[in-house]
């Protein structure tokens, strides 16, 4: 360690610096006048206005306890360093700026005088130079052994928590979901396009598009009302297949879509895109006439190897015909070739559609062509700050005026992913150098939309109209966009836009409240609440089943691991799920990543230690047997009465500050420790019981 | 993200008979109106540094300009917090799109539901209207025709700069006028709108046509000062919406987005002496019902205990605001008010009303701040203990504050706390207290003078302001006299009782330089706050019977959305196509879309506060015709022999003892926006002014019959100004009849005004001494 002196004082160095802001100034600070002139001792106590100027030493609480919560410093506390700073009162409602009649002060030399203060404005120091070196400065760690508990497991991905009664589902992001959940997504889709073989079938994929292409409201304030119900009448049909669905939301503005210039991003979810499987590119090859030379078979199965993803058959084409070099195939509806790929893709993928040209407009941007812009956060942002329903959602029926989150991005999110295709017509072939030719974009495309798509005649999602070559995807217009399923993902995430909106704006509803949603018997006020409908929105969550069948004493999670893509939440909550009356009160603390945390383990500047909460006991039961029994998860049919009173609850505990920082710090998985803490302050091991524990990520 | 704002947020217009002649609003408080062209663009000083202000109120003809309530858009955003005025060609964003600023599309919605509204007796309805209570014109069965409804006009910048709200209804709008053939004057017009050069909005009032439908012998006649059926007048009331208008390069098209919320225009009439403030200001009021109902500024008022970190509290949060509001609100004992900034305008003011009426010039000039020095500022605002500070600057161990923790924490006193005097630590504590004391206090109102103070200083003397209140008229809910806010309250008693900062002592102001005698900030204001306080500052802020521009009902929370900005029902203040179906419909250039009409019902009989105001809701409480109230609200004989009572009736039981004792104290109502008496300018001589003082409305008399005379002769008074050659008029205090301010322009005396190159300069005061 090296000292360097120099010749004055920070105290003097700190008169230098207020003298020299005060320019002169014959300010008198009610009286006290330059207060900063007459010494340290004076200066400590000094008074202006009957404020402190240098904040007392650590103020004590009423139990002793140093008030050091954490980001206290004795120097910003102070009124000088307040006023240098011109915040309140110093900002001039009370009193103006210091120094009075002078020129403020740089922000370094504020530090430097708050600096001193924090210091405890040292008389008689010298200003200096130190130079730590370097210290190994390792603390004792003093472990308290804890009785071994084994780390619980999360759920796997895709079999749900069961929902209790009245507790909400989510539904969550597309692409934080896994591979799994969305396997079983996809099994109920294709249960769904099955029943088209029987047309009268009202559950089928296709009868439940027509519900969209007969009836959709669009343009006016009906437009989210009837959407949010078309949304829950599809989720059950699903759910009649597997109970545990919901629908996934497309957040259309996350990185990976780099708004910006979103057609170098992923332009459509991956899951979305069309890819083959092995058992799919194995079946193709030898359908294929000619047959594929063994290198082409080979480059067709490392596609599926690779699973190389292709965001519409323009470009899977392209690629067969230029990379993989087979090029028995060509545009035209009736080629055999073609009519296999296409089925093959279908056969790898339920949410691939042929007929589906994502951000493809004859060679030119969205932007260019369209005139359209593919949506940012930021402007998400500018929607959910509009401050009225007519703007933010459209207006009432003597005003049929589009609102903004109707008009773009919604209408923007139908002609990116409807797009135009580019062998529309007379192209006969996907040799690149004959790159469709630009189909120049009528400049009307973007309010004329419904009129670019032709449904009359058509059979949907049968193979001739996958095998068919439209000028426009289908998603371009609403009679045909919910034949596509990219279609429930985008209005899911219209839909959770209204939900968060309406949450800024709990009173802002449409103005004809009692207007039936046809063909259903909603009406508008009906759909106002979206719980009424059972779900809520989360960007990912993920469930420990813990169980009721005892007590537990501190909960130890695996380690979860949180992806790029779920990074960037809102907030993050775990949540303990159904949890029974408890005979005692207690805390339950959490810790992330911090195993072996226990009743000893510090709170106060732990980055660990991410909350808290308290619940108060139910005490011992004054009843007879069966007075404080848990009550059946459901009650009995005809039982009207009030929810029992020893119904088990479900606890949040808001963890984001802490997860935010620990996953700044690189890491990418999150460890829960949960501890049951007694009115002893010492664990408490034998009270607790719960279904589960969660952790949730929220947009 | 940006924010776009309209401000101010509630502008002011005026009435004028002339055509084609107008100049914008002031926007600071006791300023001239702005000189512009007929565009509405101002006409800037020499130096191009500020606006020409106004030396005209008439037109060539005689007739008087209208007044323009000029409205601007702000943008507020994390460079500018405080907002700055968006211009043409600037950024900007919203709804998420970008591009650069090319038309401000503007749309106003005036109308007058006077004829259609309940009757204005005093301060009924101040709360809701029984069932029963009486309408006007209460026989007229079609009461929409009662609503003047010229429908709602659009301008934007570029064009189509001009629109009128006459009976036409441009082409597009089926409107409501009342008949012609109203006497003594028809009413086809309530006024029009237009751009000027930058895109701002001036709205312009109605012609101040006023008249009656009845006909017959001994018609037109009016019989009230408030309610007179058959009548209209050209007032009105009504929202101010705008949307941008930009060109996005991202994807080469026009696009729109709306600003956050309207603003209202407010149609007053002249305002004859632009250059005295009210006792009371529309400012005042408003700023302290915010502080009390919106925690506006929750360091000055707030919860107890709070101020050492003051709450922020949402206005659009009802539930915060409701448990802000249930907790225990006090003032901020340690709050210092500044003396030249907060107090000294406040004591000032009323000495000015002796330009104004004889009654001050009778009374010996109680305001006198120089000769009597009860108003002295150099001596009322000497801080305690300054001699003493002066001879010795040295710290400062001061214990008072530690003990001073007394029982009375945070309640809501108001008496003063009268230290032990020490006469050579604070020389001019008594006079600041007694001042104070003279103050009449909440719950004061209907007592001419305490008369059970005995042993104090203001036992038995008049307490103040001695100004007329919402009601020295009928028995119901009577407010005999006018009393300052609780917030005016609240800084002077900080100021008597010794806490206060004198600016001039601290040296933050030069006193060679800084003008005592015309307290009011000069410069224009910087921030959309500061101009929406600095249009309101010029408006009547009280007594409400019913006032001069609007009566109480600006002191109900209930109609605003936050401070400065009117609750709207937007289904009339919007565009009728919303702008994200104007992106829709996507037109090569700008234009306004007019297309739908979303106009189930006509404008309403009745108010609905949740939902927010309409047009012509605010105006259509005061009188019809206005100059009926105009010209009766000089003086009230305010009967003072009980405090409860207003009227009392000896004859009914011949109580000889009570005719006797019977007490009245003629009070002034608001002079400074209906003067008695003024100097009046008769000539020059040697380039002096020469002027004469006598009555300002000479031959219209203080009766019905002269309430009718003033609806055909309102514009040939005279305007009251400030002298323009005084030249040191700054720095000295004004001790009597002199002709500091006196009227111009008197029908038949315009050619009086010689132009005079100094009148700029002393308008907008040197800074040199």
């Amino acid at each position: 360690m090296s000292i360097q002196q120099s010749r004055i004082t920070r105290y003097q160095r700190i008169r230098e610096i207020l003298n020299e802001a005060a320019q002169g100034s014959h300010a008198d600070y009610g009286g006290i006048g330059q207060f900063w002139d007459y010494g340290v001792q004076q200066l400590k106590e000094a008074s202006l206005y009957g404020i402190r100027l240098i904040a007392p030493e650590a103020a004590k609480t009423c139990c002793g306890h140093v008030a050091d919560q954490a980001g206290y410093s004795r120097g910003a506390a102070s009124a000088l360093i307040r006023g240098l700073k011109g915040e309140s009162p110093f900002d001039g409602t009370q009193f103006p700026r210091l120094p009075w009649g002078g020129k403020a002060v740089s922000v370094e030399d504020i530090e430097y005088i708050s600096d001193w203060i924090d210091d405890g404005c040292p008389d008689d120091d010298h200003v200096q130079t130190i130079e730590l070196g370097v210290q190994q400065s390792e603390a004792q760690m003093t472990r308290v052994s804890v009785q071994e508990i084994a780390e619980l497991d999360l759920a796997v991905k895709g079999t749900r928590i069961p929902s209790r009664p009245g507790e909400l589902r989510q539904r969550s992001n597309l692409d934080c979901m896994s591979e799994t959940e969305l396997k079983r997504l996809g099994d109920a889709f294709r249960h769904l396009y099955s029943l088209n073989h029987w047309p009268e079938d009202a559950r089928s994929y296709n009868n439940q598009a027509l519900i969209h292409q007969n009836h959709c409201q669009h343009g006016w304030e009906r437009f989210l009302a009837w959407h949010r119900a078309y949304l829950y009448e599809f989720e059950q049909d699903l759910q009649d297949f597997d109970p545990d669905i919901m629908l996934p939301y497309w957040d259309w503005v996350m990185p990976q879509y780099r708004p910006e210039c979103a057609q170098k991003g992923w332009i459509i979810p991956k899951f979305f895109q069309a890819f083959l499987t092995m058992e799919q590119a194995q079946k193709l090859v030898g359908e294929l006439n000619p047959r594929p030379s063994a290198e082409q078979e080979n480059a067709f199965l490392e596609l599926a190897r690779q699973r190389q993803r292709f965001t519409s058959q323009s470009l899977f084409f392209r690629y067969v015909y230029n990379d993989i070099g087979y090029q028995h195939v060509t545009p035209q509806p009736d080629d055999a070739n073609r009519q296999r790929m296409i089925d093959a893709l279908l056969a790898s993928n339920p949410f691939w559609y042929p007929l589906r040209f994502p951000a493809e407009y004859g060679g030119k941007t969205i932007n260019e062509a369209i005139h359209y812009h593919y949506p940012s956060a930021e402007d998400i942002r500018q929607i959910l700050s509009l401050n009225n329903f007519r703007d933010f959602g459209g207006g009432s029926i003597y005003d049929a005026s589009f609102g903004f989150l109707d008009q773009n991005p919604h209408n923007t999110m139908h002609i990116w992913t409807g797009g135009m295709n580019p062998y529309y017509g007379d192209n006969t072939t996907y040799q690149d150098a004959c790159m469709a030719a630009c189909h120049t974009a009528p400049n009307t495309l973007g309010e004329r939309r419904n009129a670019m798509v032709r449904a009359g005649g058509r059979r949907f999602h049968s193979r001739s109209d996958m095998y068919s070559q439209p000028q426009f995807g289908d998603m371009f217009s609403n009679l045909t966009a919910s034949y596509d399923p990219v279609f429930w993902p985008i209005h899911v995430n219209v839909d959770r836009l209204w939900w968060e909106w309406q949450r800024l704006n709990p009173s802002a509803t449409p103005v004809e409240l009692d207007a039936i949603l046809s063909p259903w018997n909603y009406t508008v006020r009906d759909t106002l609440d979206a719980a009424r409908f059972g779900y809520e929105y989360v960007r990912s969550s993920h469930f420990i089943p813990v169980g009721l069948d005892g007590p537990v004493g501190r909960i130890i999670s695996k380690p979860i691991p949180v992806s790029e893509l779920i990074q960037g939440f809102r907030k993050a909550e775990i949540r303990l799920h159904w949890v029974p009356q408890l005979s005692r009160s207690c805390f339950i603390r959490a810790f992330i990543n911090q195993a072996g945390a226990d009743a000893k383990t510090p709170l106060q500047n732990n980055p660990h230690f991410a909350g808290y909460i308290s619940i108060f006991g139910h005490g011992a039961c004054y009843g007879g047997p069966g007075h404080c029994a848990t009550p059946a998860p459901r009650t009995r049919d005809y039982d009207h009465r009030t929810r029992n009173h020893n119904t088990p609850r479900n606890h949040r505990i808001d963890v984001t500050d802490c997860a935010r920082k620990l996953l700044a710090t690189g890491c990418d998985q999150l460890q829960i420790t949960l501890v049951v803490i007694g009115a002893d302050y010492e664990e408490d091991i034998d009270l607790l019981k719960l279904e589960g524990v969660s952790l949730n990520f929220l947009d | 993200m940006s924010i776009y704002k309209i401000h101010p947020g509630m502008g002011i217009a005026r009435l004028g008979n002339s055509e084609t002649e107008f100049y914008i609003a002031p926007e600071i408080p006791a300023g001239l109106p702005q000189a512009c062209d007929s565009a509405g663009n101002p006409i800037l000083s020499d130096d191009l540094t500020g606006p020409v202000l106004v030396k005209n109120f008439k037109d060539k003809n005689g007739r008087v300009k209208r007044q323009a309530a000029r409205f601007q858009v702000f943008v507020y955003d994390d460079d500018t917090p405080a907002g700055r005025p968006l211009k043409l060609g600037d950024p900007v964003e919203g709804g998420g799109n970008r591009g650069k600023l090319i038309d401000i599309q503007w749309r106003v919605y005036l109308a007058n539901k006077k004829a259609s509204w309940y009757e204005f007796n005093e301060r009924s309805g101040e709360h809701g209207y029984a069932a029963d209570y009486p309408r006007r014109n209460a026989s007229v069965q079609n009461r929409d025709r009662l609503i003047i409804d010229p429908g709602p006009r659009s301008v934007n910048s570029t064009n189509l700069r001009r629109a009128s709200f006459d009976r036409s209804g441009n082409g597009v709008y089926a409107t409501t006028f009342p008949p012609q053939g109203l006497q003594p004057h028809d009413i086809d017009t309530l006024g029009e709108i237009l751009t000027d050069d930058s895109g701002r909005l001036l709205v312009l009032g109605g012609l101040g046509h006023s008249g009656s439908e009845q006909s017959g012998p001994g018609e037109p006649h009016i019989s009230h000062y408030a309610n007179n059926d058959g009548w209209y007048d050209d007032v009105s009331d009504g929202p101010v919406m705008a949307r941008l208008v930009m060109y996005s390069d991202q994807v080469g098209a026009i696009r729109y987005i709306d600003v956050e919320y309207p603003a209202w225009v407010v149609v007053g009439y002249p305002r004859f002496v632009p250059q005295i403030l009210d006792m009371i200001t529309m400012d005042d009021v408003l700023y302290d019902l915010y502080l009390r109902e919106f925690a506006y500024d929750t360091s000055l008022y707030g919860q107890l205990g709070s101020f050492d970190c003051p709450e922020t509290i949402s206005i659009h949060d009802q539930t915060a605001l409701s448990q802000w509001q249930a907790s225990r609100l006090t003032w901020n004992k340690d709050y210092k008010p500044w003396f030249y900034r907060d107090i000294w305008p406040i004591l000032f003011r009323p000495n000015e009303f002796l330009y104004l009426s004889d009654i001050l010039a009778q009374s010996n000039f109680p305001h006198d701040q120089e000769q009597r020095g009860t108003f002295d500022p150099y001596k009322i605002g000497q801080t305690p203990g300054y001699t003493r500070k002066q001879m010795a600057k040295k710290v400062i161990i001061d214990d008072s504050t530690a003990i001073c923790r007394d029982a009375c924490l945070g309640e809501a006193y108001i008496a003063t706390q009268h230290k032990p005097e020490d006469k050579e630590d604070d020389p001019y504590g008594t006079m600041r207290r007694f001042l104070f004391d003279l103050l009449r206090r909440s719950g004061e109102d209907n007592e001419f003078k305490l008369e059970d103070k005995v042993g104090s200083r203001v036992h038995n003397l008049p307490l103040m302001p001695l100004l007329c209140g919402d009601n020295p008229l009928t028995n119901e809910v009577v407010t005999k006299f006018l009393r300052l806010t609780d917030y005016q309250l609240f800084i002077l008693k900080q100021w008597a009782e010794g806490n206060f900062i004198n600016e001039m002592e601290e040296g933050w102001i030069d006193p060679k330089t800084y003008p005592v005698f015309f307290p009011y900030p000069t410069t224009p204001p910087k921030t959309g706050r500061e101009l929406d306080r600095g249009v309101l500052s010029n408006a009547l802020g009280g007594a409400f019977c019913p006032g001069a521009e609007l009566n109480w009902i600006i002191r109900n929370p209930s109609i605003y959305w936050e401070p400065y900005r009117i609750k709207v029902d937007r289904s009339w203040s919007d565009f009728l196509q919303s702008a994200a179906q104007a992106n829709q419909n996507r037109q090569p250039t700008s234009v306004i879309e007019e297309l739908n009409f979303n106009i189930e019902n006509p404008l309403s009989q009745d108010n609905d506060f949740a939902v927010g105001l309409q047009p012509g809701d605010l105006t259509k409480y005061m009188a019809v015709p206005w100059q009926a109230d105009f010209n009766e609200c000089t003086t009230n004989p305010n009967n003072i022999t009980y405090a409860d009572w207003n009227n009392l009736y000896p004859g009914s039981e011949n109580d000889q003892r009570l005719k006797r004792e019977e007490k009245v104290w003629n009070t002034l109502w608001w002079p400074a926006h209906r003067p008695l008496q003024s100097n009046e300018l008769i000539g020059f001589s040697n380039g002096e002014p020469v002027t004469t003082w006598t009555t300002w409305s000479r031959g219209i008399q203080q009766t019905h019959a002269g309430d009718l005379k003033m609806v055909s002769e309102w514009w040939k008074l005279g305007f009251i100004i400030r002298n323009p050659y005084l030249t040191d008029s700054d720095t000295t205090p004004s001790t009597g009849p002199d002709n500091r301010y006196y009227s111009i322009e008197r029908w038949g005396s315009e050619h009086l005004v010689a132009p005079n190159p100094q009148i700029s300069s002393i308008i907008n005061p040197s800074k040199e001494p």
